[in-house]
């Protein structure tokens, strides 16, 4: 099963992109964590220790022919499902939110690893239903159910922002699939009715988040707070930055979160315009890189795999770095590979592996 | 139909391909808009922000001490009076309570206390008696932090040498300035914190990478100090003179014992005097020396074997004329032998020994003494004094140049080339900083005398001894003997340039005189400087007198023994009868016992203990006892000589 000649498969250009945001993820961090007495191990060391892990279990999911999961998705999906459940039910709850779950020794949240086993799950249902016509609202029904359940559950931790990754990553593989335009049309309009019910649902402090959006000075020292400073750390920075480790705003603690969700405050704040606009090219090409070489497989599964993995990465880049940017509410998204949490840096290799997956068995068929 | 739905599918990816793009490309102009169009106001609010939510303290500072552990400065706790305003309600009346305390309009602090800002100072660094007063009041929102107090307890004493530190604890003149690097500890703030506006929070860690402050040992005795000031002073004020410097420096070491810059200022209240007090003009400041340079030029004749002491030159009766300009004496002279042109300091003589030796060899000389360079001692802002190449002198220049007017030079510089002459030709570095220690008494750091260069054998060096031994025997100094002490020296008095005229005044001068003592084993060197005085212009009248009492007095306090007999009983007859009354209860077994074990015993300890004794005691060296004769236990006889022999503890 492990070929010598998978090996000469992985696709090095990926690789690259990848260890070029480890690199930048790990230095930013370090700057931004200096002056944060963490307990024990200091952050950028466990980071690096995540980073380890990741890439292990990015590389266990490159070596098994992803073909196999296709057996073990739905099994997969179900037992994710029941983890997520179970922190609903035992869970930790940190920050006011019930996303946590002991393993071991260490801590993980479910519902992380929910994104994959949904990614896995659909493109399973993708495959084994094809429609060459393009997909019926009615056949978007069971798709609909395993996306809607993990989504509910994860709305009721809450945790606001990985459940807008989940409806679109879902909504990203039902353009990708095909859904016939009449349908996409009603899907549209049922969205923007069902727009307010949902904004009743919303808990008040969500609520409050999106209208803190609109209005930051409205709460400076309440829900706004995180979006003023974080504009005010990257406004700072201007075009070449402040320097590596001459960052006041976050080191002052002006800016709470700043090495989880706020990290790119941190960057912009320390090396400006010209810094982001280097990040955000390098998750560009990364996304790129997922919609033309990814998705090129002869395999609909595979195919759908990839587009998945690369649609969770670019949501959560774009919202993440909307929100920093002040753009889009504070939801608590972390931006892949350069926010400090084990359970996103190892979702996120997995998914890294995953697509490598798919790109080295290309020619299979 | 498969060529359509790759076709379609082609579509479809480009379409989220191009959406891909759109949302990173809206990304990007947003960054763009806030970080590069907008960036000047999110400038403003970060550093309104850093700066209110910051506020300094005054951090405590490392000790300062003389060489015999005396303290020169040091910090004290004290608190500042600081106001958070939003939690004062009636702000009227706790300004008119806390006016009289503070001493202060209550019209100025209740606008303070009216100011919108979360934290206010009302008074920083108020005193233990203010602080009880206004616990007394119990007012809400008006409370202490502690800060740091420098404290000089010597107030002018050796002020110019220490310097002071500014509001923040910084170091800004002197030493403290200088060794800014060892004293200052990491700065203590405040931080304010964010979501309860009155609130704050104490941050009691150091800054990182900063360490405990270190504390300095000085080469500088407090009491010769004081000693050096004293006279200085007085002489200064006697002669309504514009200023003056006194130096004290251990000639075999370059140590600096002793530095006095009169006027003097008080670094406790040193922002009520300008920066013209504050400035260690023994370093910062030069000027025409004069005659002092003889000393110099008689160094380099002797060296370079163009004269000896005893070679006759012709003065010419008093007036000389080089190229139009006539120099004179102070009193004419016909022959004089090369040492009594020093003794009686004669300007002819030195101008034509000056010609022998050529511009090219005096600037040598003068180069090799240290008169081209700073001398490299650890204070801030030390200058180098101004000779000019000597391509460019003319025969005028060199003549006046020969004695000391056409240079300028600084104190220091002048009293290490006379230490050079002192110590057998070595050419030390002056230092102040013996050692740096840190909070617990470990050294961090130590100096050792560094020696620039040589410059002279020993041999040249006691033939200008010798030379200026006469010159206080028996010439221009003479009002500097000091009985029982050989004193060799040298007076100066240089015209001052008018600075309104750019010529000579005739009524300015620079009176001084340069010596060491004892003059064939020196234990300091000394100048003295007077500025414009106006009393006795000549520095055998005006500085040598201070040079006496400086170096009569030292050499009492230092233990140096007086040669010859007469002195040394002197000595003894005055310390006994101060020592009886100390130690009256002190059993006296000695004779019984024969010559009682002394060593290791001070001096006075040593002296109390042959009490009573009829015996002659010679002493010698300073310190404890770590010779005597005759040995522990030998007889005592009636009248015999008693030797004691002390040296400083190590």
């Amino acid at each position: 099963m492990i070929d010598r000649r998978l090996w000469g498969q992985l696709d090095d250009r990926l690789v690259i992109l990848t260890a070029a945001l480890m690199v930048i993820g790990i230095a930013n961090l370090f700057s931004a964590t200096i002056t944060m007495p963490g307990e024990g191990i200091s952050f950028y060391l466990r980071q690096l220790l995540w980073f380890g892990i990741g890439v292990l279990l990015g590389l266990l999911v490159f070596v098994i022919d992803y073909r196999y999961y296709e057996e073990f998705a739905y099994p997969f999906y179900l037992v994710v499902l029941v983890t997520v459940l179970c922190v609903l039910i035992y869970g930790l709850i940190v920050g006011g939110g019930q996303r946590w779950i002991k393993a071991g020794f260490f801590y993980f949240q479910p519902s992380e690893l929910m994104k994959i086993a949904l990614i896995l799950a659909l493109a399973r249902y993708f495959a084994r239903h094809e429609r060459k016509e393009g997909y019926r609202l009615r056949d978007l029904f069971i798709p609909a159910i395993i996306t809607m359940v993990p989504t509910l559950l994860i709305v009721k931790q809450p945790d606001l922002g990985t459940a807008m990754v989940m409806v679109f990553i879902f909504f990203s593989i039902v353009l990708f699939v095909r859904i016939r335009f009449r349908s996409f049309l009603i899907l549209c309009t049922a969205i923007f009715l069902a727009t307010p019910i949902f904004w009743f649902t919303l808990k008040g402090y969500q609520r409050t988040r999106i209208l803190s959006l609109f209005h930051p000075s409205m709460d400076p020292l309440g829900t706004g707070y995180h979006i003023i400073q974080s504009k005010i750390a990257i406004g700072s920075g201007g075009i070449w930055g402040k320097g590596f480790l001459q960052g006041t705003q976050c080191k002052l603690h002006f800016l709470p979160e700043h090495h989880t969700d706020f990290i790119f405050a941190v960057l912009g704040e320390e090396w400006g315009f010209i810094g982001c606009g280097v990040v955000l090219a390098l998750y560009a090409a990364l996304i790129l890189w997922g919609l033309t070489r990814g998705v090129m497989t002869r395999d609909r599964y595979g195919s759908v795999i990839a587009l998945g993995v690369t649609a969770m990465i670019f949501w959560h880049v774009v919202i993440n770095v909307g929100m920093v940017l002040g753009m889009m509410p504070v939801v608590g998204l972390p931006l892949p590979l350069l926010s400090y949490g084990g359970s996103s840096v190892v979702v996120t290799l997995i998914g890294i592996g995953l697509l490598l997956n798919v790109r080295a068995r290309r020619h299979v068929f | 139909m498969n060529d359509r739905a790759a076709l379609h599918f082609k579509i479809r990816t480009r379409m989220v391909f191009v959406f891909f793009i759109l949302c990173f490309c809206f990304i990007a102009v947003r960054a763009y808009h806030m970080q590069v169009l907008e960036r000047g106001k999110s400038l403003t609010v970060a550093q309104n922000q850093y700066y209110a939510r910051r506020i300094n303290l005054a951090p405590p500072r490392g000790t300062i001490y003389d060489s015999k552990a005396r303290v020169l400065a040091v910090s004290m706790r004290v608190n500042s009076l600081y106001a958070q305003p939003d939690k004062i309600d009636n702000k009227g009346a706790v300004a008119a309570k806390l006016a009289p305390i503070l001493g202060k309009d209550a019209g100025e602090i209740a606008g303070l206390l009216s100011s919108p800002k979360p934290f206010v100072w009302l008074q920083r660094k108020i005193t233990p008696l203010q602080q009880e007063r206004i616990e007394a009041l119990h007012l809400a929102g008006v409370d202490f932090i502690p800060e740091s107090r420098r404290f000089y307890p010597n107030f002018d004493l050796g002020s110019h040498i220490i310097g002071f530190v500014g509001m923040d604890s910084q170091g800004l003149e002197g030493l403290e300035g200088a060794y800014e690097k060892y004293l200052k500890t990491a700065n203590n703030y405040v931080v304010l914190e964010r979501d309860a506006l009155g609130r704050w929070i104490y941050i009691p860690e150091r800054e990182k990478g900063m360490n405990a402050p270190h504390n300095l040992h000085l080469t500088l005795d407090l009491r010769i100090q004081y000693i050096a000031e004293r006279e200085l002073r007085r002489e200064v004020i006697e002669q309504k003179a514009a200023g003056g410097m006194a130096v004290v420096m251990e000639p075999a070491t370059g140590k600096i014992l002793a530095l006095a810059v009169q006027p003097s200022f008080n670094p406790n209240l040193f922002e009520e005097y300008g920066p013209a007090r504050w400035r260690n003009r023994a370093v910062t400041d030069s000027f025409e020396p004069g005659s002092v340079m003889k000393v110099f030029l008689l160094a380099a004749v002797l060296k370079e074997g163009i004269t000896k002491e005893n070679d006759v030159i012709f003065c010419e009766n008093g007036a000389q004329t080089i190229q139009g300009h006539t120099i004179h004496d102070v009193s004419p002279h016909g022959w004089l032998s090369m040492r009594d042109i020093i003794r009686y300091s004669s300007n002819i003589g030195s101008y034509k020994v000056g010609k022998k030796l050529g511009a090219e060899r005096y600037y040598r000389y003068l180069d090799a003494f240290g008169f081209t360079e700073t001398t490299g001692i650890d204070l801030l802002g030390e200058i180098a004094g101004k000779i000019h190449s000597p391509a460019s002198w003319s025969p005028v220049d060199l003549a006046i140049i020969s004695f000391g007017q056409g240079v300028s030079v600084t104190s220091l510089q002048l009293i290490t080339a006379l230490s050079c002459i002192a110590n057998g030709g070595n050419l030390m570095k002056p230092y102040l900083v013996e050692r740096i220690t840190d909070e617990e008494g470990k050294v961090v750091a130590e100096f050792s005398p560094q020696v620039r260069r040589s410059v002279l054998s020993q041999e040249i060096c006691r033939r200008i001894t010798s030379v200026m031994k006469e010159v206080v025997a028996s010439g221009t100094g003479m009002r500097g003997r000091i009985p029982g002490y050989e004193v060799a020296g040298k007076t100066a008095t240089a015209q001052k340039i008018d600075l309104t005229t750019g010529k000579y005044a005739k009524d300015k001068t620079v009176a001084s005189f340069m010596g060491f003592l004892p003059a064939d084993d020196p234990r300091v060197a000394i100048l003295v400087v007077v500025d414009e005085p106006r009393n006795s212009p000549y520095g055998g009248a005006t500085a040598t007198p201070v040079f006496k009492r400086i170096a009569e007095e030292l050499m009492r306090y230092m233990g140096v023994p007086p040669t010859g007999e007469d002195f040394s009983k002197k000595l003894i007859l005055a310390q006994l009868p101060r020592i009886k009354k100390q130690r009256e209860s002190r059993s006296k077994t000695a004779s019984r016992q024969g010559m009682p074990d002394l060593r290791g015993l001070s001096m006075r300890k040593a002296l109390a203990q042959l009490e009573g004794e009829k015996v002659q005691i010679r002493l010698a060296g300073s310190g404890l006892l770590v010779n005597q004769r005759p040995n522990p236990g030998d007889a005592l006889k009636e009248g015999s000589e008693v030797f004691l022999r002390f040296s400083p503890p190590r």
